[in-house]
């Protein structure tokens, strides 16, 4: 039918009418942006138009005709319309007769609203057809649990909504769970499941308004007898995070209506520059004078945070429906008590209220988060949120905090239970510092995330390399294994850019600063300070050193001279690989992990390599020095002469007391040959022996240490211009020989003293102790590669053993070379594993000879490759 | 039109793409690759393991530009690329029948 003349003039009426208040309300929002308001008002509008429209082309009664009923569902169900939103509308008919009587009026009426200028949606269904779900089409299902009365048969809709729609819901509870599920479970997945992009998606991105969505449907669905109180679901929300999340809902209706005026159309990215104006206009902010963008948006992803937290929580209380026998029973299985604390159905809390209140089992409830796939349960998140300013008044401090934090930080869920202390406010109870990077932007193109949640990635990221098998992670995952105290890698990739807080140019000063007082407030070692601290300062430098010719061998030289040492190598490779990971998803190409990688083997052969080659001249006076001599400034002139001769290793890898201590040593050596220190340090013990040099040295010091069982995992020997050898091994004592028996220790120590100083022939040791000298059990075979290296040193021929490690191999290998009448000048022992990997220094041994102290001949070079060889088989 | 392909060392892409700019470049593609010529690889040991490295990093830059611009952004990058030594790259220069600016269907060199 034609439209008539009345109509066509209707609808230029109502146009006008339309674009007026639209422009009113524009108005209106652009002097004083109220999001809530907005949508109300213009749903409002919507609905004024469409009663006149339905008394124009259906019925000339708004509640007529009988049969027919027009709901609004979805968002414009909600009243939530803004400008650019498609309208969605439902006409619902008794019988499905009346849906062809009513068929051609009901497509002029939606033309009608075309031509008015708005986007219709609209669906008719028989009122019995409402109650049937479509799996394929759940959102359409989910759409009706909003719904609301525009015209029509009233009495029609109120079957429709008090009798059809619950319906429907008390039959599919289940499937709707698990379609809001599904649908929130996809969305998330898009945005790599965080809230904290730089340019956050307001409606479809974590926390965001479609979230906000999910808990509403969520509270309508969950049955009130199954939740712990059912006084808690009040308006659709729980009552204890009503008002946050309130109020981060209609920040976001704020947001959403701005973007949508700016961009015109139904676009609701925030990008940067929309960020730019929002901030100038302080939008959602009622109570900041200025702000710039940075702090608006801080604002934003802590609305953002509120909703999400309350969707994550909602969603893992989706009920399982009917519980099979085996799933009662792995349930039952699932509660347990991990160091005292239940966990049920993989939530985790303490035992008692009080303890909530006790720091230490704060602590340690977030360490059992830290090593487990767990979650804190809803009423444990409660009662931490009352207990902060008691745990803020009790927490410990100094090493026993760093203690318990190491456990959480070394944890392999540690980047879940940090965000959720994070979340929590218990991790700026332990570090105040930390508080500068929430949810801080720092724009640029390259990054995706917020600071902090980068940080957390990181740490997230290093975890994960222990579990790969293939590709570059399973790379890195070696060098992880290798590191001595992964602890100290943890916090300083947690610190590590805390200084944007303070500085975005010059960062890593700034961080390096904050790291400082945190590790003296904590009272850590100075070698773990210098650890952490180097690790800072130069967090940087291998992404530059990346941009050179890494090929170069000048490159290579220039990078371990700045990284020093085999294991801040390890640490910084480690750090800038989950550095550049954690950038954003695609800044880690494979191109560029390859190049890290080799990168990070050329410097540590290169380490290993050149220890030699750069030794300590008697009038060197680098800062290193300068700090030793600092400890004892009368003895300058005999400090720099015991360290002249010794590798720049020995100074990079003790601290400035241990070098004292073994000046102080080396003065006693003339009465008392051998000085020995052993000391456990952690799960291996330590010992170090300052002696005179001499043939057979190292293979009688490595042979001591097995024949009391000991298993050498690593050690380095040096000597220094005068003869003075100074050797540290570290070991596993397996089977707690020395710790728990008393007096071994003091034992070991002597024989060490002894045989080093040559009162006891090592030979008579290792037979006396054949007993304790076990045999293993090899997971992996090593096959045995001897590698000469006559080209790196311009003094020493450089070997490496790589060998199946067995006890007794460093005595076996260093026994052949004294043998050979090789000198050791430097010693390098690792182990990886079952594999040794030995790297020794030789020279041509023997006072006799006129080449003595070169590097081997080809003879000798042969000689020893045989009786190497034949040692090992 | 033409189209310039420059292999060069990853080294030097700061200096190229600055040196590209100077000359009145305005847009680039940058790659990431990998590949030799006569610079051949060699193998690295670590840890007991052979590594070998066959095919080494570049960086591939891809420019379409005017004839007029093609002799001047080659000198560019022959100044800023070359180290003198085997690895340094090559360029390679092809005809363009056309090109199409996606926006606003402009095309030609006006599309540049």
């Amino acid at each position: 039918m034609p439209a008539s003349s009345s109509t066509t003039a209707l609808t230029e009426t109502l146009r006008t009418e339309y674009q007026s208040t639209s422009e009113t309300l524009r108005t209106s929002f652009r002097e004083m942006p109220d999001g809530a308001e907005l949508v109300k008002r213009r749903s409002n509008l919507v609905d004024r138009l469409i009663e006149r429209l339905w008394l124009e082309h259906i019925a000339p009664d708004e509640y007529e005709p009988p049969g027919l009923t027009l709901t609004a569902i979805g968002g414009y169900g909600r009243q939530e319309l803004f400008p650019y939103s498609d309208i969605d509308l439902l006409f619902v008919c008794s019988e499905a007769s009346l849906e062809n009587r009513y068929k051609a009026a009901i497509r002029r009426l939606c033309q009608d609203l075309w031509d008015i200028g708005l986007r219709v949606s609209a669906t008719t269904r028989t009122v019995e057809e409402c109650e049937r779900m479509s799996e394929e089409n759940a959102e359409f299902t989910l759409s009706l649990l909003t719904r609301r009365y525009i015209a029509g048969d009233f009495a029609l809709f109120e079957e429709l909504d008090e009798k059809r729609i619950p319906g429907l819901v008390e039959n599919r509870r289940q499937v709707l769970l698990s379609a809001i599920a599904r649908l929130a479970n996809i969305r998330h997945a898009k945005f790599q499941r965080t809230l904290f992009h730089l340019e956050p998606n307001v409606k479809d991105g974590p926390g965001g308004l479609r979230d906000f969505h999910t808990c509403a449907w969520l509270a309508q669905l969950v049955p009130q007898a199954a939740s712990k109180s059912a006084s808690r679901y009040e308006n659709n929300l729980l009552v204890e995070h009503r008002s946050e999340s309130e109020l981060a809902h209609q920040f976001l209706l704020t947001v959403r209506g701005f973007l949508h005026y700016r961009n015109q159309r139904d676009d609701n990215m925030l990008y940067w520059q929309a960020q730019d104006e929002a901030a100038a206009h302080r939008l959602g902010l009622t109570e900041i004078k200025s702000v710039d963008t940075a702090r608006w948006m801080r604002q934003y992803f802590r609305h953002a945070r509120a909703i999400d937290w309350l969707t994550r929580q909602m969603l893992d209380e989706i009920p399982s429906g009917r519980v099979s026998l085996l799933d009662q029973i792995r349930q039952w299985r699932s509660r347990t008590v991990l160091n005292g604390c239940p966990v049920d159905n993989g939530r985790v809390c303490l035992k008692s209220i009080a303890e909530y209140s006790d720091p230490d089992r704060v602590l340690a409830l977030f360490e059992i988060l830290a090593g487990q796939r767990l979650q804190l349960s809803r009423e444990a998140e409660g009662h931490l949120e009352e207990s902060l300013a008691t745990l803020a008044e009790n927490l410990p401090s100094g090493p026993a905090l760093w203690e318990k934090f190491s456990r959480i930080l070394t944890g392999s869920e540690a980047a879940s239970a940090l965000r959720a202390m994070h979340a929590m406010g218990i991790l700026e109870l332990i570090l105040p510092e930390f508080h500068g990077v929430d949810a801080l932007v720092v724009r640029d193109a390259y990054h995706r995330y917020t600071v902090d949640e980068h940080t957390f990635l990181i740490i997230e990221t290093l975890h994960g390399l222990q579990q790969a098998t293939e590709g570059w992670e399973a790379h890195f995952g070696e060098i992880l294994r290798e590191v001595e105290d992964p602890a100290l890698l943890y916090l300083a990739a947690l610190l590590h850019d805390t200084g944007k807080a303070r500085s975005d140019e010059n960062h890593a000063e700034q961080s390096l600063w904050i790291a400082d007082a945190i590790t003296q407030r904590w009272q850590m070692t100075a070698a773990q300070r210098d650890s952490i601290l180097r690790l800072i300062r130069q967090h940087l430098e291998m992404s530059r050193a990346l941009r050179k010719d890494i090929f170069d061998t000048e490159t290579v030289r220039a990078f371990a001279d700045l990284v020093g040492t085999p294991n801040d190598l390890r640490l910084l490779a480690l750090l800038t690989y989950a550095d550049i990971r954690s950038v954003n998803p695609e800044a880690l190409t494979p191109w560029k992990a390859e190049n890290l990688w080799r990168l990070y083997i050329a410097t540590s052969n290169y380490l290993d390599r050149n220890v030699d080659e750069d030794r300590i001249a008697i009038d060197a006076d680098t800062l290193a020095i300068q700090k030793v001599v600092q400890l004892a400034p009368k003895e300058s002139t005999e400090i720099h002469r015991f360290l002249a001769g010794l590798p720049q290793r020995y100074l990079r890898t003790r601290t400035p007391q241990e070098i004292l201590e073994h000046w102080r040593a080396s003065n006693q050596l003339a009465t008392s040959p051998a000085q020995v220190w052993l000391k456990q340090a952690g799960a291996w013990w330590e010992c170090t022996i300052i002696t005179p040099d001499r043939p057979f040295l190292f293979a009688d010091m490595a042979g001591t240490l097995t024949a009391w069982g000991m298993d050498i995992i690593k050690a380095d020997a040096f000597s220094n211009a005068a003869g003075t050898v100074i050797d540290t091994f570290r070991f596993l004592d397996r089977y707690n020989t020395l710790s728990l028996n008393p007096g071994e220790a003091e034992r070991c120590k002597k024989s060490l003293i002894d045989v080093a100083s040559g009162q006891l022939p090592v030979e008579k040791l290792l037979d006396a102790r054949a007993h304790s000298i076990r045999t293993q059990n090899n997971k992996t075979q090593v096959e045995t590669r001897l590698s000469i290296d006559n080209e790196s040193s311009t003094h020493s021929t450089i070997l490496q053993v790589i060998a199946q490690d067995t006890p007794g191999l460093l005595r076996r290998v260093s026994l052949v070379m004294a043998q050979q009448k090789c000198g050791i000048s430097v010693a390098l022992i690792d182990t990886e594993g079952e594999m040794a990997i030995d790297v020794f220094y030789l020279t041509q041994g023997g006072d006799e000879r006129a080449d003595a102290n070169a590097k081997l001949d080809a003879d000798s070079l042969n000689r020893l490759q045989q009786a190497l060889s034949s040692a090992l088989a | 039109m033409q189209k310039i392909e420059a292999i060069i060392q990853p080294s030097k892409l700061d200096a190229v793409k600055e040196a590209l700019i100077e000359a009145g470049v305005e847009g680039m593609t940058i790659l990431e690759a990998r590949g030799h010529g006569r610079q051949k690889g060699h193998t690295e040991f670590y840890r007991g393991r052979e590594y070998s490295v066959d095919v080494l990093p570049k960086i591939k830059l891809e420019l379409v530009i005017a004839d007029a611009m093609v002799e001047r952004a080659v000198q560019a990058i022959l100044k800023t690329a070359g180290t003198g030594r085997i690895g340094d790259g090559k360029i390679f220069i092809s005809r363009i029948d056309n090109a199409i600016r996606i926006r606003n269907d402009e095309r030609g060199e006006a599309a540049l």
